[in-house]
């Protein structure tokens, strides 16, 4: 199966590793457009030297609004309107009950919700955005169990899928979608390094009865909610975890 | 979005003369059986028929319901039970009969299509809407016991798709102006099912087990 965006324009956070870059190449490798938004701007101009005629970068944080909307700004007015985005940019964060770390805890909210509210109120303003737009969040398998010493990822992520529910409401009249995928265990640089310092139980990975999941089996169907293929595809949460929320 | 594989396709239903149609379109592509879904025994046979003059398969798609009315207040059990029966029970066969390793590959890829009434429970389809209802927990239960030959299975909920199927059910039930406004993008078409069924029996999909795909233009967040 062969995605194809000739002509589009896409935006992606968290661009610059695991998912995020993955989902940037798959795009540009379909023949799309992509601004590229990350911290990390050494790791992002490598993504753009793969795809130098398909990927623009915007070093920025995505919490820093100023940044993110300048960066669309120039976009917009280099390529034109946008057909879609992306949001993947997320941290690893444990917040244990007995001593998380407030400031911490609402950051995994900064990062994951906050920024993406304000992201799509300014990528959906008719001067940034097409007609029939696609928005993409990760959200996570753990929206749904609530992981122990995690509540605060769990619920920025499950969050998300509240989000999506209400702006599709409030978006469909332009005929924009916006929906979050729900991924189980994905082997990324972040995850590896998470699992390397705090260990991760077999029990688990066991769980993931088809095993762990990589980059791009999140950033096919990110592909597919983005293309025309998912045009009545809306307010929906997609699990791809491998049996994870299945299994016992 | 283009899918490149020129599969060929066991198609099953009660009537002969559609399925012929299908068949004089892709010819060898498609080998046609007329079986009833609910016939467990005419369901193998079709199936064991095709793996010997083909290979094993690579995935199944059940797509076969029946949408009767059934109030309350005045339902006919036969009528619900025969919903139960197409739209369940024939499913339950079909992955029984696929459970048999001489029909299927490793890896293979099974997608059962539920409704978004079985979230709502609409008034006057309680047996419909439990019959989807139980595929989609039938399909967690299946995805466990196959996960070890890495075959996955699925389903999908689809909200209002303009089919031969659904206008009739329109008229029969008089729906409201209402119903269709909640879908937000306007109701589905056949399209809109199919590319996700595509996908979920590519391997572009291995790593999805056991869920169930809303695809209903908005209709199950609208007010």
């Amino acid at each position: 199966m062969k995605y194809i965006f000739d002509g589009k324009k896409f935006v992606v956070t968290g661009a610059s590793s695991g998912i995020g870059k993955k989902i940037a190449s798959d795009i540009a490798e379909a023949g799309g457009s992509v601004l590229a938004i990350a911290r990390n701007e050494a790791r992002l101009e490598e993504l753009r030297f793969s795809y130098p005629d398909r990927i623009s970068i915007a070093s920025a944080d995505v919490r820093d609004y100023d940044a993110v909307e300048h960066a669309i700004d120039i976009f917009v007015s280099e390529h034109g309107k946008v057909s879609g985005l992306a949001h993947v940019a997320g941290l690893l964060e444990m917040t244990p009950l007995q001593r998380y770390d407030e400031e911490k805890a609402r950051n995994l909210f900064d990062v994951h919700f906050w920024s993406f509210g304000k992201l799509l109120q300014y990528v959906n303003k008719k001067k940034n955005s097409e007609d029939g737009c696609s928005y993409v969040m990760i959200s996570s398998v753990s929206a749904y169990k609530g992981e122990a010493a995690q509540f605060a990822l769990s619920a920025s992520k499950a969050s998300l899928q509240v989000m999506a529910r209400t702006f599709a409401k409030e978006i469909y009249k332009r005929k924009n979608r916006i929906n979050t995928i729900s991924p189980g265990l994905i082997m990324t640089e972040l995850t590896e390094r998470d699992f390397d310092e705090r260990g991760v139980s077999p029990a688990i990975i066991d769980k993931h009865l088809l095993g762990l999941g990589k980059p791009e089996d999140v950033s096919n169907l990110t592909l597919y909610l983005l293309s025309d293929a998912a045009r009545w595809i809306t307010g929906q949460d997609y699990v791809i975890d491998g049996g994870y929320l299945v299994s016992d | 979005m283009k899918f490149a594989w020129g599969g060929t396709v066991l198609t099953i239903a009660r009537n002969e003369e559609r399925l012929n149609t299908l068949k004089n379109q892709f010819q060898e592509k498609i080998i046609t059986k007329p079986v009833d879904a609910r016939d467990r025994d005419a369901l193998e046979k079709a199936i064991s028929e095709f793996v010997e003059a083909h290979e094993k398969l690579n995935g199944s798609v059940y797509t076969a319901e029946i949408s009767k009315t059934t109030i309350l207040r005045s339902f006919s059990e036969e009528d619900a039970k025969a919903a139960m029966d197409t739209n369940y029970w024939g499913w339950v066969n079909l992955m029984n009969i696929l459970s048999k390793k001489k029909y299927v590959e490793d890896g293979s890829s099974h997608v059962v299509i539920s409704s978004v009434a079985a979230y709502t429970g609409e008034a006057g389809s309680f047996a419909y809407d439990a019959s989807k209802s139980a595929l989609i927990t039938s399909v967690k239960a299946f995805a466990k016991e196959l996960a070890k030959r890495k075959i996955r299975v699925n389903s999908i909920s689809p909200g209002f798709v303009n089919t031969a199927l659904s206008e009739g059910y329109f008229e029969n039930r008089g729906f409201s102006e209402k119903t269709i406004e909640k879908h937000l993008l306007g109701l589905g078409s056949v399209e809109d099912v199919s590319g996700m069924i595509l996908y979920l029996l590519s391997d572009r999909a291995h790593w999805i087990t056991g869920s169930d795909f809303v695809i209903d233009g908005g209709y199950l967040v609208s007010d």
